[in-house]
């Protein structure tokens, strides 16, 4: 097989790069980053597609790693040739699996064929992409990796399954696993199950005889069962004892009852008939006595009527006095009361008559007042007018000062005026005359009339006499205006001095007047005569009182009737021989009035005493026939005695009560009891105390209450042996469980490990049948490179071992040189192995890169050894690596 | 009269070694439950005695629900007398802390114990608990009035079978001809009822529900129906059990993948009588090939859901083609080659095999 040309349309950072192969080595010399592996990566993936499918790395997805920067397809094409026939593969990828494109051309018609699919790869070198590029892809980084997997081995050993031996590696995982983990170990399955098995054999042990153990404890519970019912066996038996001393207790208890009801019946008996004996004759009955008290209740209320009724010595004089008094008959209330109302009215007229006659106080002030005002009918009247006239005097003199000082200022105000007047008269008419005398001379002096003519014009001498003139005027009117004025204040002056006359005259005649009467009338007064008016007008009212009153007193009295009213009450009293005098006839007829009334009340006292005697002679009468019939001899002290009966009735009917009470109780005793019972023989055996019954139960009661306790202690046991029991046999069950687990366990690991063993042996038999062919060629080549042989071998399982005094060294521990060196002559050798007829190509993406000089001539030799058989690829950035 | 024998029940059995946790819990309340139902049966048919013969229990632990539940149904059906004879599981735990045991329960003990089943004495119940020390005397001194009608309570393995779990040994022999109208019989799970001579039958009741495969089948109590004046027992069995147990073998010999032999096991299991409330157990039978993808976990979970419980047991023999290996140049075929040629026995051979050819061809290994 031969690759002829290739076209990089767009492949990593390459771009349409083409170039062609020959047969044996084809160099292919570039710099670092020129695109040496993406190179051998784009032929490779020409033929197996782009690897690294689902891995996020761009190192380890080539799908990313060789995506254009400038996106877009990328691939392109590759001419090979194989048993003679060329053709072009065009292959194009997208962005994933489903959008790639595959072609297959006949290079020599340009058709497309389908001699191949798009899985050429393993369609032409028969193995699949990691067994390539562990075989004839050789790149620099994985040199050293000679490993065989299946179908590299399936194919070397020409098997015709190669699929089992690629399983072979995860089989014997699985194996492995499952092994490890059914194994003894802690960890291991057979271990846990055993640990398992320890804790619960543990357990077992600790329960070994818990079945014993039960078997004891129920039999002791049963044993307890008995002691508790010989214990309550016991209490049975007690309580027939506790019947039978119950029951003869009782019938002591009843013989003693029935002896005491015995004795108390004698007792109340003797009690009874003693309280009898008080009495002399049969025992009165209650309702008897009661008719008794009812009588004796009769003659002391009697008793006590009579005794609150009786007069004492005071009363029986006075009633024997007013007996006397009211011999001929007892005054009736009325009359008095009419005597009362005649008495009432004899004091009213006399007041009345009293009050309209004047005192001597009066009478002698009216004397001494008839004589001031002489029979003057009126004479508040007159003195009233002397007051007014008085008063009218007084005003006139005041009138007549007031306009005298008015008039005197009148004629001062006269003089003044006339004064002034006369002098602003003198100064006008000075002026006038200046003035005017001034106008004649500016008129008659010519230079003057000249010089006025030229500063003021030719008029100014006729102003000036004009003005003269006019001033006189005035003087003119003044005068005559001062004399009108004169004339009528000087008028009034003379009006004002009449007034003043006239009023000096009325003055005087008022006051002679006044005077005049208080003269004639002998009333002495000073200058005081405004107070002696006023004093003299009150005295004329009080005369004119005073003699109205003695006037009445004169002309109205009551004598003649109550005259006949003295007359009339006095003669009434008399005939009672109360009257003393006739000033105090109202307190005598009230002393009447008391008398009546004390004559009425003592009187009536007397009448009700009298029935009560009648009252008490009645009662004692009853009360004597009453206890003589009960054979009583009545006492003085009827009351004190029938006190005594009372108290001894009242005795013996309480004694005779508790008699029959006690009977009763005695007779209800024996119907209620059975009496052969009672009177039978109490056997002594029974007799035994309470005491002594609650002392044997107490014990009884401790026994059981102990019993039972430990009853309960046992059955609690029972219960928790019955759980340890329960538990030693689900651990036996568990025990049975876990070594059954265990040796089922124990039989798989043992059968897997001979499944293992087997299968490993199956894989050795296989791969021994191409060992030494692959060891041949190993050698061979590793002397064209190294010059030596027999250093290294190749096991079953394809693994290299170097020989070291007498040892096997594994591959991995030598330098990487070393490493690598073994790594392409297996692979070389796995390649000759692997391919008997036509060789595939080689590329060798620069791999000697460890080596050092010495081996690098030797690769160099050995590239070119084999390329008489392979055609290589082999790109390097090294002049001296080719 | 009536009387029902029953014997077997195992109450508080655990059940744990074919159900998980939860199911055995609820399988454990349904023995009780059944119990339960048998008395209100008996109640309302108007039994008057209920034989227990033994095994009532399981083992020495009573748990309180059990033995309350037990003592409650006794209490509360005052009518119906409860024979209990102790068999090799039985304890005397039950009554243990007991004080007053119910007046309608009736025990046995080591020795012969006569009870009166009517009023007139014509019916007579004995029993007695078998220990050893008294098994051989007692069945050989027993000697009831044959003018009785007499029915014998037992606990133990008839005489022809085999003894197992230190059961005493009953000698039919022993009891024959001594007017034994009826031997009601204890231990073995399983119906079973013959004559014991030419009058007289014994009878195995059998338990009361199935506990494990080893119990498949019909599972009750006998109903007796005595004439106290003829003396004749008529007797029946009466299937009670809540569920039924089945073994049910499905041949997948030829078949090669699960699938397959799932719908093989569901074409078996529904030709069968099995319902949606019973337990199943499959038992895989037949010789497949040693390369058979038979995942025993995938196909109970394929069958599971149409049962109460359901699970798969692989009885199948490994067939290994050996002169289909011979001229296989591959790592299968010098695995096979080796093994054959290995001293190993053929079943472990095939087992190997099995497994290596599983893991080349990329299998899993199972973790069984």
């Amino acid at each position: 097989m031969k690759i002829e040309y290739c076209h990089i349309e767009n492949f990593g950072k390459l771009h349409d790069y083409k170039v062609d192969f020959n047969d044996g080595i084809n160099v292919i010399k570039q710099n670092n980053g020129w695109g040496k592996s993406t190179l051998a990566a784009f032929i490779r993936a020409m033929f197996y597609g782009l690897e690294g499918k689902g891995r996020t790395g761009v190192s380890n997805n080539e799908r990313r790693k060789f995506k254009p920067w400038q996106g877009g397809a990328y691939g392109g094409s590759l001419k090979f040739e194989t048993k003679g026939r060329h053709y072009i593969i065009e292959r194009f990828f997208g962005s994933k699996d489903a959008e790639d494109t595959f072609v297959l051309r006949n290079a020599d018609t340009n058709l497309e064929v389908s001699d191949f699919s798009a899985n050429i790869g393993e369609e032409l070198f028969h193995i699949n992409s990691e067994s390539f590029n562990k075989t004839v892809f050789i790149s620099q980084n994985d040199c050293a990796n000679s490993d065989a997997s299946g179908d590299i081995n399936s194919r070397i050993g020409n098997i015709s399954d190669s699929i089992d031996l690629n399983r072979f590696e995860s089989a014997e995982k699985k194996l492995k696993d499952e092994i490890n983990r059914l194994n003894t170990t802690k960890t291991g399955l057979q271990g846990k199950l055993s640990a398992d098995l320890s804790i619960v054999r543990g357990r077992l042990n600790q329960n070994a005889n818990i079945e014993e153990s039960i078997d004891t404890l129920m039999a002791r519970i049963d044993s307890r069962k008995e002691e508790i019912n010989r214990i309550k066996q016991e209490n049975r038996e007690l309580s027939l004892r506790k019947d039978r001393a119950t029951k003869a207790a009782g019938r002591i208890a009843l013989k003693t009852r029935y002896a005491e009801l015995t004795e108390d019946l004698l007792l109340k008996e003797k009690a009874m008939n003693e309280e009898k004996g008080y009495f002399p004759g049969e025992v009165p009955g209650p309702d008897r006595f009661k008719e008794w008290e009812s009588a004796n209740r009769s003659l002391q209320s009697a008793r006590a009527v009579s005794e609150s009724h009786m007069l004492n010595g005071t009363e029986k004089a006075a009633y024997d006095s007013l007996c006397s008094a009211f011999k001929d008959g007892v005054p009736d209330e009325d009359t008095i009361n009419g005597y009362m109302a005649e008495t009432n009215r004899l004091y009213d007229l006399k007041a009345e008559d009293a009050k309209n006659t004047l005192s001597e106080e009066e009478s002698g002030r009216y004397s001494f007042l008839k004589e001031i005002f002489n029979n003057d009918r009126n004479p508040s009247e007159t003195v009233k007018k002397l007051n007014e006239d008085w008063s009218a005097k007084e005003n006139a003199d005041a009138n007549a000062v007031m306009k005298t000082n008015d008039r005197d200022r009148d004629i001062k105000d006269l003089n003044a005026l006339k004064k002034a007047s006369s002098g602003r008269v003198l100064t006008v008419l000075l002026i006038g005359v200046l003035i005017s005398l001034t106008g004649l001379l500016f008129t008659v002096v010519p230079s003057l009339n000249a010089l006025i003519e030229n500063v003021f014009g030719g008029f100014l001498n006729i102003i000036v006499i004009a003005l003269g003139l006019m001033i006189f005027t005035t003087f003119v009117f003044l005068i005559v205006r001062n004399s009108k004025r004169f004339n009528e204040i000087e008028g009034e002056i003379a009006e004002k001095t009449d007034e003043i006359n006239r009023l000096s005259e009325e003055a005087e005649e008022k006051e002679r007047r006044v005077k005049g009467y208080l003269d004639r009338h002998n009333i002495f007064y000073e200058d005081d005569l405004k107070a002696v008016l006023f004093t003299l007008y009150t005295d004329a009212s009080n005369y004119e009182k005073l003699s109205e009153k003695a006037e009445k007193a004169e002309n109205f009295n009551h004598k003649d009737e109550i005259s006949r009213l003295e007359h009339d009450i006095a003669d009434y009293l008399k005939g009672f021989g109360l009257f003393k005098d006739s000033d105090d006839l109202k307190n005598m007829l009230t002393e009447l009035k008391g008398k009546r009334e004390r004559y009425i009340d003592l009187a009536k006292r007397v009448t009700e005493k009298g029935n009560a005697e009648l009252q008490i002679s009645k009662a004692k009468e009853t009360l004597n026939e009453q206890l003589n019939a009960f054979s009583f001899t009545p006492m003085p002290d009827i009351d004190s005695q029938l006190l005594d009966i009372g108290k001894h009735i009242e005795s013996f009917n309480a004694k005779e009560s508790l008699y029959k009470d006690a009977l009763l109780r005695k007779e209800k005793f024996e119907s209620d009891n059975d009496m052969d019972d009672v009177n039978a023989i109490v056997d002594e055996a029974d007799m035994i105390s309470a005491d002594e019954l609650n002392s044997i139960q107490e014990d009884i009661d401790g026994r059981l209450e102990e019993a039972e306790g430990l009853l309960k202690i046992d059955a609690n046991n029972l219960d928790s042996y019955n759980e340890r029991f329960e538990a030693f046999l689900d651990d036996t069950e568990e025990t049975e469980r876990l070594n059954g687990e265990i040796l089922s366990v124990k039989k798989k690991r043992e059968t897997l490990v001979k499944v293992r063993d087997f299968l490993n042996t199956a894989r050795e038999n296989l791969t021994s049948k191409y060992i030494g062919p692959l060891q041949s060629g190993f050698d061979e080549y590793y002397e064209v490179l190294c010059g030596t042989k027999d250093e290294f071998k190749l096991d079953a399982n394809m693994k290299l071992t170097k020989t070291e005094q007498g040892a096997q060294r594994e591959r991995e521990t030598l330098s990487y040189g070393y490493q690598d060196l073994c790594g392409f002559c297996m692979r070389l050798s796995m390649a000759d192995a692997m391919y008997k007829g036509e060789k595939p190509v080689l590329i060798l993406d620069d791999p000697f890169v460890n080596l050092d000089d010495e081996k690098l001539n030797g690769a160099k030799k050995l590239v070119e050894s084999v390329a008489e058989k392979y055609q290589i690829i082999y790109m390097t950035c090294r002049e001296n690596r080719i | 009269m009536k009387i029902i024998h029953c014997a077997d029940l195992h109450l508080d059995s655990k059940l744990t070694a074919n159900l998980d946790k939860e199911k055995a819990k609820q399988r454990k309340q349904e023995l009780l439950l059944t119990f339960k139902r048998m008395v209100s049966y008996a109640a309302d048919n108007g039994v008057e005695a209920i034989l227990i013969c033994g095994d009532l229990f399981d083992t020495k632990v009573i748990s309180a629900t059990a033995r309350n539940t037990v003592l409650s149904e006794i209490e509360n059906h005052p009518d119906i007398d409860f024979y209990y004879l102790k068999g090799n599981h039985d304890s005397d735990n039950f009554l243990s802390s007991e004080e007053d045991i119910p007046v309608n329960l009736k025990l046995f003990n080591d020795t012969w114990t006569e009870y009166d089943l009517t009023s007139d004495g014509k019916v007579k119940l004995y029993g007695i608990e078998f220990n050893g020390a008294n098994t051989a005397s007692a069945q050989v001194n027993f000697v009831p009035d044959p003018s009785d009608i007499n029915i014998v309570m037992l606990h133990g393995q008839e005489s022809e079978a085999a003894a197992k779990d230190k059961a005493e040994i009953i000698d039919l022999k022993a009891f024959r001809n001594k007017g034994i109208n009826y031997l009601a019989l204890g231990h073995i799970h399983e119906y079973k009822c013959d004559m014991l001579d030419g009058e007289g039958k014994y009878c195995y009741s059998g338990c009361l529900e199935g506990r494990g495969f080893d119990e498949c089948g019909e599972h009750g109590f006998v109903e007796l129906n005595i004439d106290t004046e003829s003396g004749n027992i008529d007797d029946r069995f009466v299937s009670f059990a809540l569920r039924k147990l089945y073994e049910i073998n499905v041949d997948i010999t030829g078949l090669n993948a699960s699938p397959d032999i799932i719908l093989r096991a569901k074409n078996v299991l529904s030709s069968s009588d099995a319902s949606d409330e019973d337990l199943v157990k499959v038992v895989l039978t037949g010789e497949v090939d040693v390369e058979c993808e038979k995942d025993i976990a995938f196909i109970a979970n394929s069958l599971k859901d149409d049962y109460y419980f359901l699970k798969v047991y692989d009885n199948t023999k490994l067939h290994v083609d050996y002169d289909a290996f011979m001229l296989d140049e591959s790592l299968k075929g010098e695995f096979v080659r080796i093994v054959k040629a290995s001293e190993l026995d053929d079943d472990e051979k095939a087992d190997i095999i099995r497994y290596g050819l599983n893991v080349i061809a990329g299998g899993d290994i199972d973790e069984d």
